[in-house]
């Protein structure tokens, strides 16, 4: 295999996108030619600069306006859930995409244990405050983790698990909230954790009446494809919605070259 | 389901990838807010141009791009590349030794320094490539070029990314 061949394959490479023999026939070649080691060795220090660079985070206002502007596109809206093949099970409306901030909770996990019917674990604990809304407020879902410092984007190698957890917190009592926890392509649901989900892009959790005191619902997901995936939390409550988005790297099996 | 439900949907799904290529296209937050929400008018008034049999993001992605380069017309990405800046996270509300929240600072300037004074196509192809996971056929589909081309992109885009770093690139001598 020749050096120009090897060169265009090598951030397939890293990506653990090449064939078993293909993958073979590149990392042969590089075992014994310097010079495309060193085209490897700078793709690597590019790729490791780039991986300092932080993720500029949504802000809330342009979320909000942009909800309004997809919401708000002059034709009659459907009030209940949509069935869609892309999402599998429930599909958000447009009348309640047409949301307020963007807020999200995500947290590295212990494994909880009670479960929910629709699979995921409920926890409780704190009192409640509620976010702005358009109307009046309601849920504000907040990052934390369990050394507060855990922060996004997650990392998981492709094959892996990891936790995510959604804080909810309402300034007054709620009655009736829903959770909407959406998956890219990238990303799974634990099919050992959430049996029922581990098919679906969309899996859908019902709060209760909500006191005081922060409610948080974890979820267990697994990376399956390479690459940084966003993750979204809707969080229904009546007429208000709000919506929270991080981002989950999925890196390459651990077990093969290091890569971004 | 329509196609403007469809692109609605599409939206807010990577409403998040949207404005971070935004940003890491131009260097500037407010400018890649504008941007987004041109797009997303754009993506809204036309969707009946949309092919439902092709995947959503590399075309909301060319309207990003276009959107960027619009409004960065009369705007030099290379010579303000200090607003880059405005992307870098506040390192020093996390706590940690001050030189090294220094150094790490500093670094991350480079970077985005780095990136920035890269032609905007190598540019749009690194950002997507090694920022936002996506695939060759992706970014081609979305730049509008053959995979060969992306490739070609991606390859001098490193190449002086990492000429700007190790300070070799002629350009560095007319840094500010």
């Amino acid at each position: 295999m020749c050096c120009d061949t090897v060169r265009e394959l090598l951030d397939e490479l890293d990506r653990g996108r090449l064939g078993p023999f293909l993958e073979a026939e590149v990392t042969t070649h590089l075992a014994s030619c310097p010079s495309c080691q060193q085209e490897h060795k700078r793709i690597r220090e590019v790729v490791s600069a780039l991986a300092l660079m932080p993720a500029p985070a949504l802000p809330p206002d342009l979320t909000a306006e942009i909800a309004r502007r997809a919401g708000s596109t002059g034709r009659a809206v459907p009030q209940a859930f949509a069935r869609t093949r892309r999402f599998g099970t429930t599909l958000l409306s447009h009348a309640v995409v047409a949301a307020a901030a963007v807020l999200i909770a995500l947290h590295l996990s212990a494994p909880v244990d009670k479960t929910e019917p629709d699979g995921a674990t409920q926890v409780e604990s704190g009192p409640l405050v509620t976010a702005p809304s358009e109307s009046e407020p309601g849920i504000v879902a907040t990052v934390s983790g369990t050394d507060e410092m855990a922060s996004t984007p997650l990392h998981v190698p492709r094959g892996g698990e990891v936790g995510v957890k959604v804080v909810l917190e309402a300034k007054r009592p709620v009655k009736g909230t829903k959770v909407h926890l959406v998956l890219p392509k990238g990303l799974a649901f634990s099919r050992k954790a959430h049996p029922n989900a581990a098919d679906r892009n969309v899996l859908t959790l019902r709060a209760r009446d909500l006191g005081k005191g922060p409610r948080s619902f974890e979820f267990r997901v697994k990376g399956t494809k390479v690459g940084k995936w966003d993750v979204l939390a809707l969080v229904e409550d009546g007429d208000n919605l709000s919506v929270a988005g991080a981002t989950v790297v999925v890196e390459p099996d651990q077990n093969k070259e290091e890569s971004l | 389901m329509d196609r403007k439900d469809t692109v609605a949907n599409g939206i807010i799904e990577h409403l998040p990838r949207l404005y971070r290529y935004a940003v890491r296209l131009c260097g500037s937050k407010d400018l890649a807010q504008d941007a987004v929400q041109d797009a997303v008018s754009r993506a809204l008034e036309h969707s009946d141009h949309y092919d439902p049999a092709r995947p959503l993001l590399p075309w909301l992605l060319t309207l990003v791009r276009h959107s960027v380069v619009d409004r960065s017309r009369a705007f030099d990405p290379i010579r303000h590349a200090d607003d880059v800046d405005s992307c870098a996270p506040s390192i020093l509300a996390q706590g940690g030794d001050p030189a090294e929240v220094v150094a790490n600072a500093e670094q991350t300037a480079r970077v985005e320094a780095a990136l920035a004074r890269l032609p905007i196509e190598q540019r749009s192809a690194v950002v997507l490539f090694y920022l936002e996971g996506l695939t060759l056929d992706e970014i081609a589909s979305a730049e509008g070029v053959p995979v060969g081309t992306i490739k070609s992109r991606l390859h001098r885009g490193r190449e002086a990314m990492a000429a700007f770093l190790l300070g070799t690139h002629p350009e560095n001598d007319e840094a500010t």
